[in-house]
């Protein structure tokens, strides 16, 4: 009996805890999920208009060749990307955890400023310095006698550019994951391995690396997700040109609804990319055995 | 003494490299910054010089006389009240969705709608979104921007990795001691979760220093607009205004870089000790 | 325990609906009490008597963009009338793109400002606007620019007044001529687009410039070409119309477009890969020819300082010379909060005296009857007779495309197909065949090809 009353104070104060933000999730994400559903059946125009039109945007979008096209590109954006959102943050980590290293707080803090920035600022940062006329990189590779580079002209090097600003904005992120990581490491088993002998490259791949592993889960499944969204950056960099070639799922959507007011049509693709992405990370989560224990 | 001198060397090889990486990070803000002192006929002129050969701060003018204070004034409200507010409850709910995992039994479900906010892209929502802020009477209040975003699943995360790795004995005694649940988590718990807390002011201070979106839809008061709205306002239909987006980016990122340098020293520590150690 | 989770969470949703609801119906009755300034009252008060005399001592509320150029004209019209008349002006400043979807917010949330300088709103939703007969006699202004600017993209009702005119024109660059050996063309002579394309890779040789040719990525640029070529976007179907977008003309035009941005133009602006302005391109000496808008004209006096420019005549194509005419135009909402201040306003400002003032800062053609801007020096009135005289151009076609209001159906859509032409993902027939299409789908017309 008094177990069961004491249970019962327990539900009571874990729902006093939680409500709040309960509450709050509810009002302002849950409701708006079932909302957008609704709209994605519907012709909504955000005002005016809004007609109960069955599965039509559904099958507008999985009809059209654009959507498609844009995924795909999607997908290739955040594949390619990937291993240096991995890469650059831990050799980043490796460097600032080194005991060699002088002055360890400024590297730290410098290389994380870029992480403060909206993708607005960074993107406008980015393309004042890959501007294909005026711009910096242009100048410098000429002042070498080098041919100036079509950084918005060339589908690839546009990528390229947007790929440098997304990275250059979650290095310094990741790099605080991994240093996290490292510190967690025993000291005791570096000794171990010097007293065996093992140079400091030996012991990165053969204690930090494996050791480092449930961080690489969190940071492959975290900047998958941030790939596939991709977006606000872009809007400061190449507005998803050259053609369409830096146009993917996102602004597929902003630009096909909301910017023409297709609210309907915009909440469908949405309810689709979104299934998409859960997809992905939990097939990603399965993979990885879940980072170990998350 | 060979081993001193080789050690030295590496010290001053591993120094170098981290001083040029750190550099090559932060050029491209510093070559912002420059270009924000150039005036207009220097900004587009081959060669292009990394210092400004007449500086001048006319566009820093300008962007002020546009009344870009009253609009930092404003994201500062937006991001202060936000940061506030987020910190408490994703500390209350990290706490409980930790501490309760023996005695509740569906702790792990509730987590898991809130996972529901991490996978969704909340760009779709926007629409609904403002459609309950309009229906609320928030439209055109700051409350409207600020309400909307403040549950983070990655606050609730981080607050509940924390809490797990700290022993449940530490709540009996509590308990035993006669205290209620509340007081337990105000005086006892929520010190111990310092180092997430100052994480996550800086994340939370950062997002609602950058939101854009929301705000732009919700504020139709000239008076009211946030530092981001600002800033879009310099890209045009046919263009960049580059003077004034230049001053006004380097004057936007002033307030945020302030607040990490003050906070930074805890955060490295904060996110070992947030949980994602895995 | 399930069970109660379930309970629990019903609950809770409940609860969050109540409070959404609860504050809906606080939010619908605000703007009666808190929400509209007694002003809005009083002005309605007025509205019964306006022979009472001017309105006073209110606050005017505007929404204007920040397109460069303007802003000087209409900003210090509204301030002097502010002096005049001890009203004050609250100005909010949204970018075209932003405006399209902060209109309709701030419609839902009967929080519309009182006047507003608009490219498309007014024609977009002309019932929320005010119809301007009942304002102004609509008589003494130029009907063309009222049909292309002022009217109602589905009715005839004219809803707003333009108070910004402007035509496509070409700007060039006579230092850049000169140095190529390049005489301009004058309205007797213009060139023919071919020769355009040829001189501008004369220029680029020898003319000192990056490119020859330079154009604002819009589709009321590359228009002209189409029209020129003797192309449409739609044809006259009895009532309704054919979409014509993907002619043959069309295609030969887009592809030698394409070409053009291959040889003598910057082709990122044109493949959208930039947030590049041409026209800072022009400003920079860095591109000798410049198809823009003539409110550029302002502009370019005071920030051109690198060469002399000039203006020239639109070159021919296959059915002649074309040009395309738009502005921006001022429009009341209906349900602003004082319509009648705004109303009071326009009825001011389009006075003949005040007209003529706003008309020597803005420094375009006029859009009433009788009254003509005169520019102060002898090359400036060169200029702008060239200018004056492009508006001739407009096309039959041109006209029948705007009565179309194609651009409510597709928009946006038809630039990304030109500038997946110009980057070569599409070949120009794939191009135009696809927005064709999709212009044809959503407006219910036929395909005439």
């Amino acid at each position: 009996m008094k177990r069961k009353n004491q249970a019962f104070s327990h539900d009571r104060s874990f729902w006093m805890f939680v409500l709040p933000s309960l509450l709050l999730f509810g009002v302002f994400f849950l409701l708006p999920l079932g909302m957008s559903i609704w709209f994605s059946f519907t012709n909504y125009d955000g005002w005016k208009t809004m007609d109960f039109m069955g599965i039509k945007n559904y099958v507008d979008i999985l009809t059209s060749g654009d959507f498609y096209k844009t995924l795909s590109r999607t997908m290739v954006y955040t594949a390619c990307n990937l291993p240096f959102k991995v890469a650059i943050p831990l050799l980043l980590a490796a460097l600032v955890t080194s005991q060699s290293l002088k002055g360890t707080t400024l590297v730290r803090t410098l290389v994380y400023i870029p992480v403060l920035f909206s993708a607005l600022v960074a993107g406008i940062t980015i393309n004042w310095m890959f501007g294909q006329e005026y711009g910096l990189v242009n100048f410098l590779l000429q002042k070498i006698g080098a041919d100036p580079l079509q950084w918005s002209l060339n589908p690839v090097l546009a990528t390229v550019v947007i790929s440098v600003a997304s990275n250059w904005i979650s290095a310094g992120y990741y790099m605080l994951l991994y240093v996290g990581g490292i510190n967690n490491i025993s000291r005791e088993l570096y000794e171990a391995a010097s007293v065996d002998g093992a140079k400091k490259v030996q012991s990165f791949f053969r204690i930090t690396l494996p050791l480092l592993m449930p961080t690489t889960f969190i940071v492959l499944l975290l900047s998958t997700v941030n790939l596939l969204k991709e977006y606000a950056l872009i809007q400061g960099i190449s507005l998803g040109g050259p053609g369409s070639s830096t146009t993917y799922v996102v602004q597929y959507i902003f630009d096909q609804g909301f910017n023409q007011s297709r609210y309907g049509y915009a909440s469908a693709a949405g309810i689709l990319i979104s299934i998409l992405f859960i997809v992905i990370a939990v097939v990603q989560f399965k993979a990885t055995k879940g980072g170990g224990e998350v | 003494m060979e081993g001193s001198t080789k050690r030295k060397l590496e010290v001053a090889l591993v120094t170098l490299l981290g001083m040029a990486v750190a550099f090559l990070m932060i050029f491209p803000i510093i070559w912002l910054c420059f270009s924000s002192f150039k005036p207009s006929s220097e900004l587009f002129a081959y060669p292009l010089h990394l210092f400004p050969q007449n500086p001048d701060a006319s566009s820093y003018a300008g962007v002020v006389e546009d009344g870009l204070f009253n609009y930092v004034k404003n994201s500062l409200f937006l991001a202060v009240v936000g940061t506030v507010i987020t910190v408490v409850i994703s500390a209350m709910c990290g706490y409980a969705l930790a501490i309760y995992r023996k005695e509740v039994s569906y702790v792990n479900k509730v987590f898991a709608i809130f996972l529901l906010g991490t996978l969704i892209p909340g760009e779709i929502l926007t629409i609904a979104q403002f459609t309950v802020v309009s229906e609320m009477g928030l439209y055109n209040n700051i409350w409207g921007c600020i309400l909307p975003v403040v549950t983070t699943t990655t606050g609730i995360f981080m607050y509940r990795q924390h809490y797990m790795s700290i022993p449940l004995e530490l709540v009996e005694s509590g308990r035993l001691d006669g205290a209620s649940e509340f007081h337990i988590f105000r005086a006892l718990m929520l010190p111990l979760g310092s180092s997430v807390t100052v994480t996550l002011t800086i994340f939370s201070f950062m997002w609602r220093w950058n939101d854009y979106i929301l705000p732009l839809m919700v504020l139709s008061d000239q008076d009211n607009f946030t530092i981001q709205i600002a800033i879009k306002s310099y890209i045009g239909t046919m263009g960049v205004d580059w003077n004034s987006i230049l001053a006004a980016s380097i004057l936007s990122i002033i307030p945020i870089i302030v607040i990490f340098i003050v906070l930074q020293r805890y955060i490295t520590g904060g996110l070992a000790a947030s949980g994602v150690k895995g | 325990m399930k069970k109660m989770f379930r309970k629990t969470m019903a609950g809770v949703m409940a609860a969050a609906l109540a409070v959404g609801s609860l504050s809906a119906c606080g939010g619908a009755s605000k703007p009666g009490n808190g929400g509209a300034p007694a002003g809005g009252q009083d002005a309605s008060g007025n509205a019964g008597n306006e022979n009472a005399g001017p309105i006073t001592g209110q606050t005017l509320q505007v929404m204007i963009s920040e397109e460069p150029g303007e802003g000087d004209a209409l900003g210090s019209a509204l301030k002097k009338w502010s002096e005049e008349t001890g009203n004050e002006i609250k100005q909010i400043i949204i970018s075209h793109d932003d405006m399209l979807s902060k209109f309709p917010s701030m419609a839902k949330n009967n929080d519309l400002p009182d006047l507003v300088a608009t490219t498309r709103l007014h024609q977009l939703y002309p019932e929320e606007f005010v119809d301007m007969d009942t304002v102004l006699d609509l008589s003494q202004f130029n009907g063309s620019a009222l049909k292309i600017v002022g009217k109602s993209y589905t009715s005839d009702t004219i809803t707003g007044i333009p108070d910004q005119y402007t035509t496509t024109c070409m700007f060039y660059n006579q230092d850049a001529f000169a140095a190529a050996g390049i005489d301009a063309p004058t309205i007797d002579k213009p060139w023919t687009w071919d020769e355009l394309y040829e001189n501008a890779k004369t220029l680029q040789e020898k003319g000192g410039v990056k490119y020859g040719f330079a154009a604002d990525v819009s589709r009321a640029r590359y228009d002209i070409l189409m029209y020129a070529g003797g192309g449409s976007l739609v044809q006259q179907d009895g009532d309704t119309f054919k979409v014509a977008v993907n002619s043959p003309e069309n295609i030969q035009t887009l592809e030698r477009f394409v070409q053009a941005n291959n040889e003598v133009m910057p082709k990122a602006i044109w493949a959208g890969g930039t947030t590049d302005n041409p026209v800072e391109y022009f400003k920079n000496g860095d591109a000798a020819i410049l198809l823009s808008g003539s409110w550029n004209y302002n502009t370019f006096t005071t920030e051109v300082s690198k060469f002399t420019f000039g203006v020239m005549p639109t070159p021919k194509g296959s059915a002649g010379q074309s040009a395309i005419i738009g502005g921006e135009a001022l429009a009341i909402p209906v349900n602003g909060k004082n319509p009648e201040l705004a109303k009071q306003f326009v009825a001011w400002l389009f006075e003949k005296g005040q007209y003529e003032e706003f008309l020597q800062i803005r420094k375009e053609p006029s859009v009433m009857n009788g009254i003509t801007y005169t520019p102060d020096t002898d090359k400036a009135k060169e200029d702008f007779a060239i200018i004056q005289n492009e508006a001739g151009y407009v096309t039959d076609t041109f006209m029948v495309d705007e009565s179309s209001s194609w651009r409510t159906y597709k928009d946006n859509e038809y630039r990304d197909a030109l500038k997946r032409a110009v980057a070569g993902e599409l070949s120009a027939k794939d191009a135009l065949d696809g927005f064709a299409k999709a212009l044809a789908e959503s407006s219910g017309w036929d395909m005439a090809y």
